[in-house]
């Protein structure tokens, strides 16, 4: 079913959780709240949950007024970080609870609820462990029962509270994969609620980025990565790199030096914010143009290599770059090597919220003999 | 095992020495009555009768201790209110009051001319010198039993569950019966034992609001010490002892067994 959130707000006492949130959500969608800690993503969940009032706003299923239901009435799934489960049933008595607790008239006979706890144990592979107790599982185990017990009531929206949170890494990857072909194949509404950027991006089919009580920017994906909207989005998705620099003459510039490149004519001069991806630092081709530089540490991680730059001008500034581990080797890069890199492309943020990707001119860069002074103005992003 | 030698030395010199000895001094000094002093000592109607209000108020208060204590930590834990703090010290003031200054509050309250005696007598109801003093003086002592084992715990329990219950559909008395409760019962039954242990043996306020009425209100740990004052002989006083001992572990120990059937899931096996 759809959902369609209006200017929700929450706040508490002088705190506001909530600030004017409006959001839908289409049928059978996947969509993933992602926020720091405080972000307002868990009051937004809580909220649809009805375990939480907001101050002002609606939030209308298929055109129903969600908020004035009971939370008991809401016929909503919600899934725990810590399962939440009850400890003293079994796992399948945990399953059946949401269709024992129901009024006479509406609950199903006692071999039905059998049947649908067999079912939806089967489901999540859990079959086996039917008269177990939680403290007898896995905490991959326990998540999954958790889930059976959310779908057992066959909500019309499913709420994950960062559903993987207490999990080890590897768990976490299986269970995530899983869970995903088990949203598509039920075709259920779902938002989940993570503060892990991969998680978001791997599963849902449109992030919405949230931070201290406002959404950020909704998109895809792949939108929010490759164009994120503001500097608090760049800077929380992926690795970032962050600068100070100034708009003189319609001309980019990073200290003393103006950078190549094309800027809308319509800006302004003044401050901007300048942020870059480590993997549009690039190495240039031996011999070719760039930005003189010396490497200050390499970083294993994974199947590529971070490493810590300075660039010349620019002492006690670290930048980082993101390689891969052939690329390093065939260079044979160590702390303390000289290089020339390419920066391949800046997002420019404005005052008043403009916002401008900027691809520098690689061929004019090595003006300054390869070494470009760009001065103290270089901060690494904490 | 560091230490595992001496800290068991030390507790099994402790279990041995101050509960054990005085135990089996008194279990030897009642088994050296014949069975026809036993029964002497235990067939009167005046013994059973106070074996009966001995055991049967206990049993009782507890279990109106259980209740009456579920609520006061419940509304301890989860509200927050003024003087909430005063509220919660207030709990253990039984613990630390002298029992003798416990029944003579209570029986100068309860009274037919004390301040609340006074109020019940025109409904006909008479606490002071009846089975219902001797009741109200053990639930008074064993309530703060209940009160403190359950607290810890209450304040333990995750909301996370009661509203997984809540969104499953449950209302608020199902999440409660079928959710809280049941996480409860195990700490709920110790303090039924510690609150029915302490009112079987309590003495000093019951004797003074019961009046101590032979047939009536008289508790069996009176007729024991009526038994010393009266006769040289302690024997008497230990075959008494001796049947309260035994009482107590029996049911304590039906206690532990149920305590131990409502953990069964906490086990991981």
């Amino acid at each position: 079913m759809s959902i369609s959130i209006q200017g929700l707000t929450r706040r508490y006492g002088a705190f506001s959780a909530l600030e004017g949130v409006s959001l839908d959500i289409a049928k059978g969608e996947f969509v993933a709240l992602l926020g720091p800690s405080g972000s307002g993503k868990s009051t937004l969940l809580r909220i649809l949950a009805g375990l939480d009032d907001p101050d002002q706003g609606s939030v209308q299923r298929d055109g129903e007024d969600l908020l004035a239901l009971e939370a008991q009435h809401r016929r909503v799934g919600l899934v725990f970080q810590h399962y939440a489960l009850f400890a003293h049933m079994t796992v399948s008595e945990n399953v059946a609870f949401g269709l024992r607790v129901r009024p006479r008239r509406q609950r199903p006979s006692r071999r039905e609820i059998a049947k649908r706890v067999e079912e939806l144990l089967r489901r999540v592979q859990l079959e086996d462990m039917a008269r177990r107790y939680p403290a007898q599982l896995s905490g991959g185990q326990r998540q999954r029962v958790a889930l059976a017990r959310a779908l057992a009531v066959e909500p019309s929206l499913l709420l994950l509270d960062e559903p993987f949170g207490a999990l080890d890494a590897q768990v976490r990857v299986t269970l995530r994969g899983w869970l995903r072909d088990l949203q598509r194949s039920l075709g259920l509404t779902t938002l989940l609620v993570t503060h892990d950027q991969e998680e978001a991006l791997e599963l849902a089919d449109r992030v919405v980025v949230m931070n201290q009580g406002r959404i950020e920017q909704i998109g895809t994906p792949a939108e929010i990565y490759r164009e994120p909207a503001t500097p608090f989005v760049y800077g929380f998705i992926g690795r970032a790199n962050r600068f100070d620099g100034r708009i003189e003459n319609n001309r980019l510039w990073l200290g003393t030096h103006a950078v190549p490149g094309e800027l809308p004519a319509t800006w302004a001069p003044g401050a901007v914010s300048v942020w870059l991806r480590p993997e549009h630092v690039t190495l240039a081709p031996r011999g070719g143009t760039g930005w003189a530089g010396q490497v200050l540490r390499v970083v294993q991680a994974g199947s590529a290599v971070r490493v810590g730059l300075q660039l010349q001008g620019c002492e006690g500034i670290e930048i980082e770059a993101e390689w891969s581990a052939d690329e390093v080797g065939r260079r044979a890069l160590v702390s303390g090597s000289a290089v020339t890199v390419q920066l391949r492309e800046l997002t420019l943020f404005h005052a008043g919220g403009l916002r401008h990707v900027f691809h520098p001119h690689q061929e004019d860069c090595g003006a300054n003999g390869g070494a470009v002074d760009i001065g103290p103005w270089l901060h690494r992003r904490g | 095992m560091p230490g595992f030698g001496l800290s068991l030395g030390i507790t099994l010199a402790w279990l041995g020495g101050i509960v054990l000895l005085p135990l089996a001094a008194l279990a030897w000094k009642a088994g050296s009555m014949g069975p026809t002093a036993w029964w002497a000592q235990i067939g009167t109607r005046r013994v059973l009768h106070a074996l009966q209000l001995s055991f049967g108020g206990a049993l009782a208060a507890a279990a109106i201790d259980v209740l009456l204590g579920l609520l006061l930590a419940w509304v301890l834990v989860r509200y927050r209110f003024p003087f909430r703090r005063l509220c919660d010290a207030l709990v253990d003031l039984p613990f630390a009051l002298p029992t003798a200054v416990a029944g003579i509050a209570l029986t100068a309250l309860y009274a037919p001319n004390g301040w609340i005696g006074s109020l019940l007598q025109p409904l006909g109801i008479q606490v002071a010198y009846t089975r219902i003093g001797v009741l109200l003086a053990m639930v008074f002592v064993g309530l703060p039993f209940v009160v403190r084992t359950l607290q810890p715990v209450l304040e333990s329990l995750e909301h996370e569950v009661e509203e997984a219950a809540r969104t499953l559909g449950a209302t608020r008395w199902q999440s409660f019966r079928r959710v809280l409760l049941p996480m409860l019962m195990p700490t709920l039954l110790t303090g039924f034992a510690l609150a029915l242990a302490r009112a079987v043996g309590e003495y000093g306020s019951v004797i003074y609001i019961s009046g101590n009425l032979p047939m009536r209100t008289e508790i069996v740990p009176l007729l024991i010490v009526q038994k010393i004052d009266t006769g040289g002989d302690t024997g008497p006083a230990a075959v008494l002892g001796a049947v309260m001992l035994a009482a107590s572990l029996l049911v304590l120990l039906t206690v532990s067994l149920l305590q131990r059937w409502n953990r069964r899931w906490t086990e991981v096996g």
